[in-house]
Parts: C-alpha cells; sequence; structure tokens
C-alpha cells in the first residue's frame, strides 16, 4: 500500500498495479525516468486535480485518462534526456513551425513565436540553479500536440495584449489614433432597469449557451468555427443562436414589465443605444470577483500559463 | 441570424476580465479534445463564457482544417466506414421490407379478386332454366363430360371462350370453373338451381338465346330436364359448353390453355381471375368468403351487390336511364358496361363510380357491352355486340380497338 503524503491518497496495492501499468505502459523507463520518479510525476498531477480527500477511483479515472507516454516524453525532455529531445523534434519540430503559422499567419512572426516556444521548452529561465523547462508543466491531460497548440495561442495571445498596450505613438499617429476626437461623455440617462432585467436574463443561461453568444456576438466567430470548437454541427449553432436570441430578447421584456414598465415602453427601452447606458464598471468588477476561481479548488491560474 | 439588442452585447462584454484565474493549458486542452470529465468540462465552458481571452486561445489551438480534410481524405477505404455502412445496411433493409410488402400486397389483392369471383359462382342461384340438353350434347361430344350429373342453360347469343376465365350466365346457367382441361376436379363448383327462384323472368335478350339455344338442342341427345340441378364440372366441361353455344355448327374448339371457361349470358356476368393449380382454393371458409361483396346485373339490366354471400341483393346506382350487361371485379375495382358503349369504373368497391369514355384513333365505343373481363386492376378489354373488343392495358387510361 502507498501513501501519497501530499496529496493524501492512500492507494491500495490495486492501485499500486496500476501505476505499475501505466509506468510499462508509458515507455518512460527507455527516457530514464524510474517507476519511483513515474510514481511522483503522477502524484503531483492528482495534487494538482483532484480534491483533498477524493476517492481511490477518482483517482483512478485521472490517471488511466492520462497521455502517459507523452507525458513520460514531455517530462524527460524537461529533464534533459537527450534520447527524449531527438525523439520530441522527430515528431513536433516541423509541427510546431506549422501550428505557429497557422496561429501567427506570417512567416516572420511565426517562426519568432516558435522559436520563443522552443525556448521555454528547453529551459532558458533557471530556477535555483536548474533550468526550468515549460515542459515539465504538461500533465498529460490532453495530447502533447494540442498543448503544444495551446501554448502557441496563449504566447500569441499574451504577445498581442503586449503590444496593444505599449503601441508607440509613432504607431499611433500613423495609424491616425492619436488625433481621433475624444468619445463623447455618455450620457447617463438610461433606466437601470433595462441593465437588471438584461443581467437577470443572461445570469439565467446555462454556460454553454452563455459562450455560444459571446463566441458569435462578441468575438465575431463564425457558426462554423463555434462548432469545430464544440464539436457540433453547424447547424445545430445555428439553431441554438436563433432560439437564444429569441428567448433573450423575451425574457429581458418580461423582466421589464415586472419592473412597471409597459410593453412598448420595455421594447422602446430594449432599443435604446448602448452609448447611453451607464454602465457601473465597479460593480461588475465586484461581480467578477466574486466569479469562482478556476479549476476548482487546486488549480490556480498560473502566470505562465494563462493568457492575460 | 437575429440580432441581438446592444444592452445584450454590453452586459455581456462586461465580465470579460474574471480573476478566478485562466485554466492552464492542459485543462484548455482537454477540453478542445473532449477528453475531460464532465464536471471540470463545465467549470471550463464556465470560464469560457466569460473570458474572450480564452475563448481565443481555444479557438487558435483548434487543429488546421486542413489537416482534417487530408486526414479523412486519406482514409483509402472511407465508403467501408462505419457511418457508410450502417446506413447503407438501413437502406437496403428498407428495400427489402418494401419488395416484401409489396409483394405480398400483390398476392392478397390477387386472392381477393379470386375469392370475390369464386363467390360470384359458387352461390349462384338460378332459377326456372328453359329446359336444356346441353349436358347431353357435351356428353356425346365430349365423354369426360360425363362427370357432370346435369347442366342447364339459358339462351345465349354469344358465349365467348376466353384464354382466361370467365364464365357469364343468364338468367339461368350453371357452370364451374376448373383449374384446366386435363386437370381433375379441383375448380369444382356447385350451383343450385331451383325452380320458381327470384331471378326474373327472361328478358327478349334471354328469349332470343333460347332460340338459339334450341337450334343446339336439334343437334344433340335429349336430356333429363329438371327444374333443379347441381352442376359439378370441370372447367374444361365449361369451356366446351360455352363453346358449344355460339358455336351452333362449329366444331369444338380445343381447350384453353390456362384451362378456364368462359361465356356469357343474358344481363349476369360474373368474371374471374384464373387460377391453375390452386387445389386449396374450394377449402375457403365460407365465413371469410361471406364477406366479400359480390356483383351481378339483373336481367333488366340493374347492377346489384350482395354484401351478405348472396342472401339479399341491393341494387347500386350508377346512373338513372341505364341498361348494364356485364360486371367485373377485381380486389376493390369494379367495372361495369351497359348499353350504348357506357362504362363505369369504381375503386372503391362501388361508392363512388367514374364514367369512362374509351376511344382510339378517333373512334368512340358506341356498341353495347356485353362482356368486361379485367385479369388485374391494368389489364382489361371488353366485347360489344357490334364484335368489337376493347383492350386497356393501364386500367382504363388508354384504349386499344381491336
Amino acid at each position: 500500500m502507498t501513501n501519497s503524503a501530499q496529496s493524501g491518497i492512500v492507494f491500495s496495492s490495486a492501485m499500486d498495479s496500476v501505476l505499475t501499468e501505466l509506468y510499462q505502459k508509458s515507455g518512460a523507463e527507455k527516457f530514464g525516468i524510474s517507476q519511483r520518479e513515474f510514481n511522483v510525476i503522477l502524484e503531483e498531477i492528482g495534487r494538482k486535480y483532484l480534491a483533498t480527500n477524493t476517492s481511490e477511483a477518482n483517482a483512478r479515472e485521472l490517471y488511466l485518462s492520462l497521455r502517459t507516454e507523452e507525458l513520460a516524453l514531455a517530462r524527460a525532455c524537461a529533464c534533459g534526456n537527450e534520447n527524449a529531445w531527438e525523439t520530441f523534434l522527430i515528431r513536433y519540430r516541423e509541427k510546431l513551425y506549422d501550428i505557429a503559422l497557422h496561429i501567427a499567419r506570417e512567416a516572420s512572426a511565426a517562426r519568432e513565436l516558435a522559436d520563443s516556444l522552443y525556448a521555454d521548452l528547453y529551459g532558458t529561465i533557471t530556477r535555483d540553479g536548474k533550468r526550468a523547462s515549460k515542459l515539465a508543466s504538461y500533465t498529460g491531460r490532453g495530447s502533447l500536440e494540442g498543448w503544444l497548440r495551446t501554448v502557441l495561442a496563449q504566447e500569441h495571445v499574451n504577445r498581442y495584449r503586449r503590444q496593444k498596450r505599449f503601441v508607440s505613438l509613432d504607431e499611433e499617429s500613423e495609424d491616425g489614433t492619436q488625433f481621433a476626437a475624444s468619445d463623447p461623455e455618455p450620457v447617463c440617462v438610461v433606466d437601470s432597469r433595462v441593465e437588471n432585467a438584461t443581467d437577470e436574463a443572461l445570469a439565467g443561461l446555462p454556460s454553454e449557451e452563455r459562450f455560444i453568444l459571446a463566441s458569435y456576438y462578441l468575438d465575431g466567430r463564425t457558426l462554423a468555427e463555434i462548432a469545430r470548437m464544440l464539436r457540433v454541427h453547424e447547424s445545430t449553432i445555428s439553431r441554438k443562436l436563433e432560439k437564444l436570441a429569441k428567448a433573450l430578447r423575451r425574457q429581458i421584456l418580461s423582466g421589464l414589465r415586472r419592473r412597471g414598465m409597459t410593453h412598448r415602453q420595455a421594447e422602446e427601452a430594449l432599443e435604446v443605444d448602448v452609448r447611453d447606458l451607464q454602465v457601473d464598471i465597479r460593480q461588475r468588477l465586484a461581480q467578477d470577483s466574486n466569479s469562482p476561481s478556476f479549476p476548482g479548488k487546486k488549480v490556480q491560474a498560473r502566470a505562465s500559463d494563462g493568457p492575460g | 441570424m437575429l440580432d441581438l439588442p446592444k444592452i445584450v452585447r454590453v452586459r455581456l462584454n462586461s465580465p470579460s476580465n474574471p480573476l478566478g484565474g485562466h485554466p492552464d493549458a492542459d485543462l484548455l486542452t482537454a477540453f478542445a479534445e473532449h477528453s475531460i470529465g464532465d464536471c471540470e468540462r463545465a467549470q471550463v465552458m464556465q470560464h469560457l463564457a466569460n473570458c474572450g481571452d480564452c475563448r481565443e486561445v481555444i479557438r487558435l489551438a483548434q487543429p488546421q482544417i486542413e489537416n482534417l480534410i487530408v486526414r479523412h481524405s486519406s482514409s483509402p477505404i472511407a465508403w467501408l466506414s462505419w457511418p457508410v455502412l450502417r446506413w447503407g445496411t438501413l437502406a437496403a433493409f428498407a428495400v427489402i421490407v418494401s419488395v416484401a410488402l409489396l409483394t405480398k400486397r400483390h398476392e392478397k389483392a390477387n386472392l381477393e379478386s379470386r375469392i370475390s369471383t369464386q363467390v360470384a359462382r359458387s352461390d349462384q342461384q338460378i332459377t326456372k332454366l328453359p329446359e336444356t340438353k346441353l349436358s347431353s350434347t357435351l356428353e356425346s361430344k365430349h365423354p369426360e363430360s360425363k362427370n357432370m350429373p346435369a347442366s342447364r342453360t339459358a339462351g345465349k347469343t354469344a358465349l365467348q371462350p376466353s384464354r382466361r376465365s370467365q364464365a357469364s350466365y343468364g338468367a339461368g346457367i350453371a357452370g364451374g370453373v376448373g383449374s384446366g382441361p386435363k386437370n381433375k376436379l379441383t375448380g369444382r363448383a356447385v350451383f343450385a338451381i331451383p325452380s320458381g327462384g327470384k331471378s326474373p323472368p327472361p328478358s327478349l335478350f334471354e328469349r332470343k338465346a333460347d332460340r338459339e339455344q334450341k337450334q343446339v338442342e336439334k343437334d344433340s341427345a335429349p336430356s333429363a330436364a329438371s327444374e333443379t340441378v347441381t352442376v359439378e364440372a370441370e372447367a374444361a366441361q365449361i369451356t366446351d359448353m360455352a363453346e358449344a353455344i355460339p358455336g351452333k355448327a362449329k366444331e369444338p374448339q380445343p381447350k384453353s390453355q390456362n384451362g378456364t371457361a368462359g361465356g356469357t349470358i343474358g344481363g349476369l356476368v360474373a368474371n374471374s381471375v384464373p387460377h391453375a393449380n390452386q387445389p386449396g382454393r374450394e377449402q375457403m371458409s365460407l365465413a371469410k368468403i361471406t364477406t366479400i361483396p359480390r356483383w351481378t346485373v339483373s336481367s333488366d339490366g340493374v347492377l346489384q351487390r350482395s354484401l351478405d354471400g348472396g342472401a339479399t341483393w341491393e341494387t347500386v346506382p350508377v346512373e338513372k336511364n341505364v341498361i348494364f350487361r356485364a360486371v367485373s371485379v377485381v380486389a376493390d375495382s369494379v367495372w361495369a358496361g351497359a348499353a350504348g358503349g357506357a362504362l363505369y369504373h369504381s375503386a372503391d368497391t362501388g361508392r363512388s363510380w367514374t364514367g369512362i369514355h374509351p376511344s382510339a384513333k378517333g373512334a368512340m365505343l358506341t356498341g353495347d357491352i356485353v362482356t368486361i373481363e379485367f385479369t388485374d386492376l391494368q389489364h382489361g378489354h371488353l366485347t360489344t355486340t357490334n364484335g368489337e373488343t376493347w383492350l386497356t392495358p393501364d386500367g382504363g387510361q388508354t384504349w386499344q380497338k381491336k
């Protein structure tokens, strides 16, 4: 029986056999990772994704869902194993540049993005005298290729945010934004009942429907893109959007009538230009702070992982 | 796509900077690849609903479409994939079931038409037959007709032998349908001919037939004249009988290939679809038979129908002042022919009628229809008093004149 002191999970002998089986299946041995080291990696992943007093069944389910072969490769690379790096480069070198080109859509930017990630994967930053490889954060929840794609996408979004934040005056001058007329002072005359009714209707939406709404109306994603992200048919998204838009409008009108408006007043209020609306930033920020941290108890966003 | 009110967009965009932290690359990858549990997926989805940056990451991290297309198209036997096989199997099964149902329905229609014809024949009650010595005539010409105990017939102007079974009877004819001239008595039919029955008196047409009958009798041996006879005859005998009457001086013709009998006498007509070698036919239960409508034309030209196995007959109103001469039934399809070339068709067992006006190459059907024979729902022919034969291959849509 194995006692995982840090995670608090007590593994039975059956679980030990599962870990042994996973180790053999992963091929970690050929990259110089021992069974003990492999178990430590799995326990670390367990601590990250499992609750403190989770059952052994949940732990077993998590471990069996891991991509252990790719996990062993990534962790061996992070440890500087040459065989592992050779395998990694054979498998992912070309793919990494292709993915970067797909994301950046421009050759030089793609090359720069891929090189930057290579540096992170190799580990240019040292911690306690050791190179800290980004591959050490790979946990095998998804495929290694998918993880590389996600990491590249995060890096691309981060760069975009940084570039937007540090736009030079010359660039602003070229864009004409420096001399753009300032926005007129918002006229704060809108009835707060409209905002409340809207928030109420939005709060009642399931997260997936809100995701679809935001992707389509805020991000400007196409139906096909949303369908790909959710792995459903395009027509399904189309029907859902149509239904959602109608339902939202109906619910908001109903909320406005409950707040004392006539049907006509509610219709007119819903068509008010957004520039006339008073947006209480402080209230919104307060609401945001109440949103649940992610994911669950354990997964706190790390600055290096998050896009923001 | 329906537009969203601007206020909704604004409020939807408000919590775009969640402070709870972003999911790591592993979870986003697992989400994109649908390899996480429902609980974690719900958490990621909740974050994505509020975080534009992570939605953008998920979008960018999607595999390239070209790769997916290449991966799909590179499959060497894509047509053998499970969805194709599944739908293919389903389609094949549907076709098989459809064919089976159609075949069964066709067989059922044939069976019903056979039953209706058998009913029309088996329980014909014919009364007051003029004396006839036809049976002895037939016996003298055909030794095998000895099996027929007696037969009586009223006069008839033209009995037309048919390759298909058609036994038409005037105001009193006994007959039967056999399965073939050389067959044993498989098409046995029993006709009771009570004296003083309900049949109407012979019409002028029938009296003319009587005279011809007497002409036949001159050349034949005398036979017993009974008021009521039961006829049990082979089809060959009936065929010969039918041929003997109109043939007058003719020699008996070879028996029809199908071994069926045909004939028309007076205003009473019954048609049947032939059956060769169906030994189980006469075993039909009477209860089943009596549920099928029977059709007849009375001697005074009225179309009649019986719904109780021939016990009572009701007049079927088709059109006023029409003198019917012949009727033919195939399943629910009823054809009734009348004087002056009037032809009517009902596809619903006589509930509604449609007048048919056959024409071919500019010629119209004008003669009195004396026989109608439909072998199935589509194919049929009729004959007129002026010797014309009209055929239809498509249920009366088009006609050919012979």
